[in-house]
């Protein structure tokens, strides 16, 4: 028989080309008159420690290393964070409809950055801003009150999926009444909601590493239990799996690495839901191919929507949440239609 | 291998499920599960299993079995549910392959000893061609095989089967009887099965727990409760019985109407159809 739940080398390749693709696209276009080539050339010189190129001058330098490199990072955390959150909320929950935001993250997250903007209250610690910090509160609350309800309710992971619903739909409340009272602020919080990626250097990218790389290590290793999931829970346990460790291990570092990200981007919908379910349908149903594939494919995606989102209209920028439903829902619909329920 | 249990009782909620379970199967035997609906067959086989906490004790070859998850080194147990799940998007070599998981590494994966034991399965289950298909696309006696081929890739000594022939028609009842114990007396296993056709288990299975409220009314040589009067009282309807042209018997529950044979109301319908 052929190796099965190994990641197939043609997939591989084609998410590592798009990976790549996306961090030449987002280094080489932007609306500051830089040559692509001349940035690119720039770049590997810089990697192979020669910065002498007459041709870029300082602000350039400061563009291209400081400004563009990371945002090509973060827009490839955020968007490989998101789409395992939601490869893994999928899995634990076994519901394709699941995302990064099922149990109220993103609802807290809105109502935490909202209630920064409003009253103006300074909350930054160290490079981290005001309302990065009241997003990131936000959304583990929201989670750790779904918890808690659920828990009074069988801690079933049924019970914790309507804690979250119920959660999620309170803090909008909440949210859409502060904005009715603050209509002067309602601009800036849409523009927060509707996701964005912008950078400072390279502050927003060093605090979500960590986290990413914890979080994509620990829900990379229980891939293998996801499989098992799939099955009942009878048949897993008795296959050896432990469906407690797992609903613990992956909801939680599926919770943490949003909750970060949400904070640095704003609420970006759609990846966390659609990138996983495009693995899933052209590449293989197992999480330990999805897990690794979303994460590239989730990044490069991302990446791609940053570039056309500030090069489209430049110098303006388009929300960045309205470029990734934009290109990617009429793609997913197209997979979807060739599937034939196979989700 | 050889188990016996002595005075198992399962309570799950404050609620006693199983209680005075106590029988001593020997190595390789066919063990027939049989009880009415609510005698408590499936919660023996899930405590047996490791899936449920039991008290009392439970021997496998004079040593206390620690049960399906404990010892992943040598899995004793390989139990199979009667309603399992047929995962959309998975292969039948994927299927299979979660048969080794506790097995396999945790970050690595399979390693070729746990390729050996799939493709080994596939071959003994007659489902090798079909590797590469979805299990969405089999037919139900496929599926069936394939829940057994994924039993063996365990390499347990124990099968398990909680009603595995409840969805099957009565050829491929018979043909997956008949390869469980094909399978039992090649690779030495014992094999205990649950189940309500008795009609069918009598052709192989060689020894008999019976449950009834949860308790063991009655454990030995399957003959033993070949009786009428007996199985009359443990689904408490009235039965009857018929020898077929092998000798084996053939119960059927008596019409408490007209009290006729199988055969007289068969001939009842179809004059009726003419």
């Amino acid at each position: 028989m052929d190796k099965v739940f190994t990641l197939p080398k043609t997939a591989l390749l084609i998410c590592i080309f798009l990976v790549v693709l996306s961090g030449i696209s987002s280094i080489c276009l932007g609306a500051a008159p830089i040559p692509p080539i001349e940035s690119l050339k720039y770049l590997f010189d810089f990697f192979l420690g020669q910065n002498q190129n007459p041709r870029i001058n300082e602000i350039d330098r400061i563009i291209i290393l400081e400004w563009r490199l990371p945002r090509f990072v973060l827009g490839f955390l955020v968007g490989a964070s998101l789409a395992i959150a939601g490869a893994g909320f999928q899995g634990v929950f076994k519901n394709p409809l699941a995302d990064p935001f099922l149990l109220g993250s993103a609802a807290g997250a809105g109502l935490g950055a909202t209630l920064v903007i409003v009253t103006s209250v300074n909350l930054s610690f160290g490079f981290v801003d005001s309302i990065q910090v009241g997003a990131f509160i936000g959304a583990m609350g929201a989670v750790l009150c779904a918890a808690t309800i659920s828990a009074s309710a069988g801690r079933t992971p049924a019970s914790l999926l309507l804690a979250g619903v119920a959660t999620a739909a309170f803090l909008t409340a909440c949210q859409t009444y502060i904005m009715q009272r603050n209509f002067l602020s309602i601009q800036e919080i849409f523009g927060w909601l509707i996701g964005r990626l912008l950078t400072s250097g390279w502050t927003e990218v060093l605090t979500l590493t960590p986290y990413f790389l914890i979080c994509f290590t620990l829900i990379y290793v229980f891939s293998k239990e996801l499989d098992l999931l799939r099955l009942s829970e009878d048949e897993s346990k008795s296959l050896g799996g432990n469906p407690t460790r797992t609903y613990i291990v992956v909801i939680t570092c599926s919770t943490l690495v949003t909750a970060v990200a949400v904070s640095l981007s704003g609420l970006i919908a759609f990846i966390g839901l659609v990138i996983p379910h495009i693995i899933r349908l052209t590449v293989s149903s197992s999480y330990r191919v999805i897990i690794p594939l979303s994460a590239l494919g989730g990044g490069a995606f991302l990446s791609l929507a940053d570039t056309f989102s500030r090069t489209i209209i430049a110098p303006g920028e388009l929300p960045i949440g309205v470029i990734t439903a934009f290109l990617g829902a009429p793609f997913f619909a197209f997979l979807l239609r060739l599937s034939r329920g196979a989700i | 291998m050889e188990c016996q249990a002595k005075d198992l009782k399962v309570v799950t909620n404050g609620k006693t499920l199983l209680q005075n379970i106590s029988f001593k199967i020997p190595s390789g035997s066919f063990v027939a599960i049989i009880g009415p609906n609510g005698a408590g067959k499936t919660t023996l086989l899930k405590s047996l299993a490791g899936l449920l906490t039991f008290t009392g004790n439970f021997i496998i070859n004079g040593k206390p079995s620690l049960g399906l998850l404990k010892d992943k080194k040598r899995v004793p147990f390989s139990y199979t549910p009667q309603n399992f799940s047929i995962p959309a998007g998975m292969t039948l070599g994927e299927y299979i392959m979660l048969g080794r998981a506790s097995r396999s590494n945790w970050f690595f994966g399979e390693s070729q000893r746990d390729y050996d034991a799939v493709n080994v399965a596939l071959e003994r289950l007659k489902l090798f061609p079909k590797a590469k298909e979805l299990v969405t696309n089999l037919s139900g006696g496929e599926m069936q095989r394939a829940t057994l081929a994924r039993a063996l890739a365990q390499e347990a000594d124990f099968l398990l089967l909680d009603e595995p022939t409840a969805s099957l028609d009565f050829a491929r009842t018979i043909d997956f009887l008949q390869l469980i114990d094909l399978l039992r007396k090649q690779l030495g296993l014992t094999v205990l099965l649950s189940t309500h056709d008795i009609n069918s288990i009598i052709r192989f299975a060689d020894y008999a727990l019976v449950l009834k409220k949860g308790k063991n009314i009655h454990s030995g040589n399957l003959n033993s409760i070949l009786q009428k009067n007996f199985l009359s009282d443990l689904y408490e309807t009235k039965l009857d019985s018929i020898k077929d042209k092998i000798g084996y018997p053939i119960f059927y529950a008596k019409n408490h109407h007209n009290q006729t044979s199988p055969n007289s109301k068969k001939m009842t319908l179809l004059e009726s159809n003419d």
